[in-house]
């Protein structure tokens, strides 16, 4: 016997979405923009993430957080927008001989040059930082998410904070007590 | 094995994520996102329908990406340019500004509450004669909110969150920042950016309509330093730094990033390097410049829980 399907009513799911955005809309659109490299684009992936998941509704088992933060990472993990705001190679900064100790200045430097690098990464790999920096989930939990290996998440961490780490060297602080000034390039994009 | 690198990537994305405002109305994504939806299905059902969603799409994917390129100008033309965009734009934009504070924060009793809670970021909203701050505590809570009516007579509302009180105050004409300003002569030295920087971190300015003042002279001040672009938030930013007389010996910077497009300030930094192992202390303030749309304006009144009760207003002496 066929077990017949009650659909669930277009306003019970918009209820129930604008609940969740409610409780958890904070979270979800923060991990957006950090996905998406700003507010905007945030706002944007958060809601192209909710169409989709209008679209797969009745798909949806379990908690609809759950699907919605997949979605939300499976789209930026595949590049959504590739060709727009977010595949925009930023101008990098070039430092100049070191000549001043660092402070909390080039500290809040080395906070939005890692940000800017983070949007430098493969999509794959930003999802992947962010999922492990950020939601502190484990390799298998991020696997799950991403719905793709346990090698490939720890490959693309391994290589997204190589990476990181390798354009953020100007403006880690120098070992012994040697700090490197900041002077910017000017914009080249 | 965490490193000492991925320590700084954990707290670098906390840190950026918290300074995402999130706007009360979020839940209209969800009808927007219901709306596109119903449209694409539309337009899907038929080929002319299917192309002009194409289209639709390459527009809206293309219209958010195209910015002129930026002119290379000096720092006496930003900060000029900087200042023409305060004493115009300013005051017909809404202006939100988060500010956190470095080290343990600030202590709670700065507003005009008994408490030993330390603050660490506050919440600011600005439109005309009307403003309104929140402070939050370390644990994200909210410890205050305090609105403000400037006019013949300001009127500030205030809802203490922690003891679950509120007070309403009817101060005389001036407001606090402009009494301040006018207690000194404008000019660009130590002492007077100290005290531009001090009027910003002091709650009275930000129950006060007068702060853009305030910041015009920080700027005023940031003369003959190369500007230097960057991006903050997905916008391009100029960076200022001020080359004042006896501020660099004094252990002070002050670092201001503006908007390449319209000059308004996008983030004010300001470190305090003193002579003890503890005495550093620093402000970020991140500047967000809307439309007065009423979803805006909104965040100005200081809205009253419900169950709340009335206590005596605090003094409002300017020490």
């Amino acid at each position: 016997m066929t077990e017949e399907v009650t659909p669930v009513p277009d306003q019970l799911i918009d209820h129930q979405l604008e609940r969740l955005l409610a409780d958890r809309g904070s979270h979800l659109l923060r991990t957006a923009v950090l996905l998406a490299g700003n507010h905007q684009d945030g706002e944007d992936l958060l809601q192209a993430a909710l169409e989709r998941l209008l679209r797969r509704r009745r798909r949806i088992e379990g908690s609809a957080e759950a699907y919605l933060r997949r979605i939300l990472y499976n789209l930026a993990a595949d590049g959504w927008r590739r060709g727009g705001a977010w595949a925009r190679k930023l101008p990098l900064v070039q430092f100049s001989q070191p000549t001043a100790v660092p402070d909390l200045a080039d500290a809040v430097d080395l906070r939005d040059a890692l940000i800017r690098i983070l949007w430098q990464l493969s999509p794959q790999q930003r999802a992947v930082v962010v999922l492990r920096y950020w939601e502190q989930l484990t390799e298998a939990e991020i696997a799950d998410v991403l719905g793709c290996t346990e090698g490939t998440v720890k490959t693309a961490a391994w290589r997204g904070l190589n990476q990181m780490r390798k354009l953020a060297a100007p403006w880690l602080p120098a070992p012994a007590g040697v700090g490197p000034a900041l002077t910017m390039k000017e914009g080249t994009s | 094995m965490t490193t000492d690198f991925e320590e700084l990537v954990t707290e670098t994305l906390s840190q950026h994520a918290a300074r995402v405002t999130v706007r009360p109305d979020l839940s209209r994504l969800v009808a927007q996102a219901r709306r596109r939806h119903l449209r694409t299905r539309l337009v899907t059902c038929s080929a002319l329908g299917a192309a002009t969603a194409a289209s639709v799409v390459v527009a809206v994917g293309m219209a958010a990406t195209v910015t002129p390129p930026i002119q290379v100008r000096t720092a006496a033309y930003v900060v000029s340019r900087s200042d023409q965009a305060l004493t115009s734009v300013a005051p017909r934009s809404f202006v939100a500004v988060a500010t956190t504070f470095g080290g343990n924060g600030l202590p709670a009793s700065i507003f005009p509450i008994a408490t030993s809670t330390r603050v660490l970021r506050t919440e600011y909203w600005s439109f005309g004669d009307r403003s309104r701050v929140e402070a939050f505590a370390d644990n994200g809570k909210a410890v205050i909110g305090v609105g403000t009516q400037s006019g013949a007579v300001t009127t500030v509302t205030g809802a203490v969150y922690l003891s679950g009180t509120w007070w309403r105050a009817l101060l005389p004409p001036g407001d606090p920042i402009t009494v301040f300003r006018a207690a000194r002569a404008p000019q660009c030295n130590v002492h007077a950016v100290l005290a531009a920087v001090l009027a910003l971190a002091n709650v009275y300015a930000e129950l006060s309509p007068g702060w853009p003042e305030a910041l015009r002279d920080v700027l005023a001040c940031e003369r003959a330093v190369a500007t230097s672009r960057q991006v903050i938030d997905g916008e391009r930013v100029i960076r200022i730094e001020p080359k004042v007389p006896g501020v660099d010996s004094a252990g002070v910077r002050i670092v201001s990033w503006v908007s390449a497009s319209t000059y308004l300030p996008v983030r004010v930094l300001v470190t305090v390097q003193g002579t003890g192992p503890r005495s550093r202390w620093w402000q970020q303030e991140d500047y967000i410049w809307r439309r007065p749309s009423p979803a805006n304006l909104s965040k100005l009144t200081q809205v009253v829980p419900a169950g709340f009760r009335r206590v005596a207003a605090p003094s409002f002496a300017i020490g």
